[in-house]
């Protein structure tokens, strides 16, 4: 080949280098982090129900849901989509690693940290749609379906709150990359300059995880809603699924609000681990603490209140960047 | 028999446990709540142990064993009645418990066996087959009279219908209940579902009252009937946290209901303090479920009021009874709701969505399980 089209396609070649060793560490700090993820959830429930932390119990219980789980068998429903039904755990903890692909460990060392991470965090949130409303229409069952429509119905009203929030933080970065945000933190943090922008992805994240006073798809008045129908390896599967986003957009959030990787002593790694679990922790406290929201009304607040905040502080984050 | 780590692992989690409350046992059931050694799940595909607790009548059966068969295997089933042992043809490691018995123990044992593969599962009561056959003609079911070309399993084709918000979505005819978390048990609501929004609504079958508290003795002569009363009106608040993604507030005030003695006054006061703080859940049930005295037909009566009004009520009167110790057990001064009033409930829900109906139904507080009522079967 000529010199001009190499030269062509170097100047188009990613500006990262995708080491394996960074899937090895995705994965393993996902699977890590949804554990981590599970004892919060469990020491949280404890602590505000009133029984105790219970160190020694807590610790193993997710191993003992998670094998529990294992030993009960896969439910039947009548005439169900019995492939979109399998696929729907598999595409959204997909989704979520996906998006977490986005994100770097430590300066250079990332899955694929793109010049447009942002854009494809914000492909694979739209994308959990598919997953989640393929999860409630599988099974053929009414109360699933219901569930299914509810997360429409309510991811519909953050999705854009999310997009402004994340083009809030680029713009002091000037760039869409996660890694750029993180490496534009080193004075001050995105929490510190852009107050607004924390609280609102909290919701957001919530949200897109359907977790605690989001969590319209899957809630008891509908007997478990897209998950009343599942058991056994299915059930498990769909936890875990479930978890990963959760852990994903704790990720996410300690990047592109706390800093990430950046701090002083400690490996970026254990920085960004440490930042996360701390995301994570505010998740289920907000979880035992606040009751699930009525959709119609979180769909009003989502339109005529966080919609104009997040506007807001998009404009506050561009002005202050000229 | 050797029992692998996977399995050791599992009977050391929390029984998850399916509660299908029949007459007279709600009180019991939701003082087992607080126990950690178990978990109520909200679908009884998530459950190994079908706990059935209470005279469940004849008209009920059936229902009861679709439930049964929804249940994921291993799979056992424990009635705890207050009397006779029951039998169920199909079913013969049914583990009856009476009064007496220490029932969370047997429900964990009972998890515990099926977990090891001590105890066999239960099969199907009913056959798996659908309930009408196809109608077609032709080999492949297809053909038949009419535009649609028959009526496959029974089931007419789904027409769009007008609706609320213009979708024209298509409705859909269920029955929920008599075995459903949020509805009094026993309580079987026909609906019509078009999208998330309840068209049509009938009750079914009506529902017993809650009478005597299952394992206790009625004693009309009870030296702390207020108790009895505040201990009701807690486990009615945290029926409906539970219901309203507060499952840790509920576990703790169903401890509270367990534990309660004339001193919890603070502690009861604590929680109405932070029930008072919750903005979410006084959002979900403002202006919901709103009842006024001409539908109820009494100024006085206890469901008085929107969702939100009915639970603060109710923890206020907790905490004022608690205090007030006087009151003898023949002053009653509030009338007590009966299975008469819920004919108010089709007028009531036709048009609300599916959440909203939730809501409203919890928050009317069917039973508040005073010894001097009787336990009716339905009509």
């Amino acid at each position: 080949m000529t010199g001009a089209p190499m030269a062509a396609m170097a100047a188009m070649a990613p500006a990262f280098a995708t080491q394996w060793w960074a899937i090895v560490a995705a994965w393993g700090g996902l699977a890590f982090g949804v554990y981590v993820l599970a004892v919060l959830d469990e020491l949280s429930f404890g602590v505000v129900a009133g029984s105790g932390l219970r160190w020694r119990d807590t610790w193993r219980m997710p191993a003992r849901r998670a094998a529990l789980a294992l030993s009960q068998s896969p439910s039947r429903t009548e005439r169900p989509d019995q492939l979109l039904w399998i696929l729907a755990p598999a595409a959204y903890a997909g989704l979520a690693v996906l998006a977490l692909s986005t994100i770097p460990f430590a300066p250079g060392f990332a899955v694929a940290d793109v010049r447009t991470g942002i854009v494809v965090f914000g492909a694979a949130e739209a994308l959990t749609f598919v997953a989640v409303y393929l999860h409630g229409w599988s099974s053929n069952s009414a109360l699933s379906l219901v569930g299914a429509y509810r997360f429409v119905a309510q991811g519909l009203s953050f999705m854009l709150v999310s997009m402004f929030v994340l083009i809030a933080v680029a713009l002091p970065a000037e760039s869409l990359s996660v890694g750029q945000i993180v490496e534009s933190q080193h004075e001050t943090w995105n929490v510190i300059r852009q107050p607004l922008g924390l609280p609102l992805f909290l919701i957001v994240g919530l949200g897109a995880a359907f977790w605690g006073p989001m969590n319209l798809p899957d809630s008891p008045d509908l007997a478990g809603g897209t998950a009343a129908e599942i058991s056994g390896p299915m059930y498990l599967a769909w936890a875990f699924a479930r978890r990963c986003m959760l852990v994903t957009y704790a990720a996410m959030s300690a990047s592109v609000f706390l800093g990430g990787y950046l701090g002083p002593v400690l490996p970026g790694p254990v920085w960004l681990g440490l930042k996360s679990v701390l995301v994570m922790g505010l998740y289920v406290t907000i979880g035992h603490l606040v009751g699930r929201f009525r959709v119609d009304r979180f769909m009003t607040h989502a339109w005529m209140v966080l919609l104009p905040l997040s506007f807001g502080a998009l404009i506050l984050a561009g002005v202050v960047a000229l | 028999m050797a029992v692998s780590r996977l399995a050791r692992l599992a009977a050391q989690a929390p029984a998850p446990v399916y509660a299908a409350v029949g007459a007279g046992a709600q009180a019991a059931v939701d003082g087992l709540r607080a126990d950690s050694r178990l978990r109520f799940v909200h679908s009884p595909r998530h459950a190994t142990v079908l706990l059935v607790a209470g005279a469940v009548p004849a008209p009920f059966m059936p229902p009861l064993a679709r439930v049964h068969d929804q249940l994921s295997h291993p799979r056992t089933t424990v009635w705890w009645t207050g009397e006779d042992p029951v039998t169920i043809a199909g079913l013969p490691t049914l583990t009856c418990l009476s009064a007496g018995d220490d029932v969370v123990a047997r429900l964990t044992d009972a998890h515990r066996d099926l977990v090891y593969g001590d105890r066999a599962t239960e099969e199907d009561l009913l056959p798996d087959v659908p309930p009408n056959e196809w109608r077609g003609v032709g080999e492949n079911g297809q053909g038949g009279d009419g535009m649609m070309g028959g009526v496959p399993y029974g089931r007419p084709m789904a027409m769009t219908a007008d609706d609320r918000d213009g979708l024209a979505l298509d409705p859909l005819s269920l029955t929920l209940g008599p075995f459903l978390e949020w509805l009094p048990p026993g309580l079987e609501l026909h609906v019509t579902l078009q999208g998330d929004v309840l068209t049509h609504v009938e009750l079914g079958q009506n529902p017993w009252l809650q009478g005597a508290p299952l394992g206790a003795p009625v004693n009309i002569d009870e030296p702390l009937p207020h108790l009895q009363r505040t201990r009701a009106k807690l486990r009615y608040v945290a029926r409906v946290l539970d219901l309203h993604g507060l499952p840790a507030l509920a576990h703790r005030t169903y401890a509270l209901a367990n534990t309660l003695t004339p001193e919890s006054g603070a502690q009861i006061g604590r929680l109405q303090h932070r029930l008072h703080r919750t903005t979410a859940l006084r959002w979900s049930t403002k202006d919901v479920g709103h009842l006024s005295s001409q539908m109820l037909g009494s100024p006085g009566h206890p469901w008085n009021g929107d969702a939100m009004v009915r639970w603060q009520r109710a923890i206020e009167d907790a905490r004022n009874l608690i205090t007030e110790p006087d009151q003898g057990p023949g002053q009653n001064s509030d009338p007590s709701p009966d299975a008469a009033d819920l004919a108010v409930l089709p007028a009531l829900l036709t048009g609300m969505e599916f959440a909203e109906a939730v809501t409203t139904v919890v928050s009317l507080e069917v039973a508040p399980g005073l010894p001097s009522r009787l336990t009716r079967a339905p009509r």
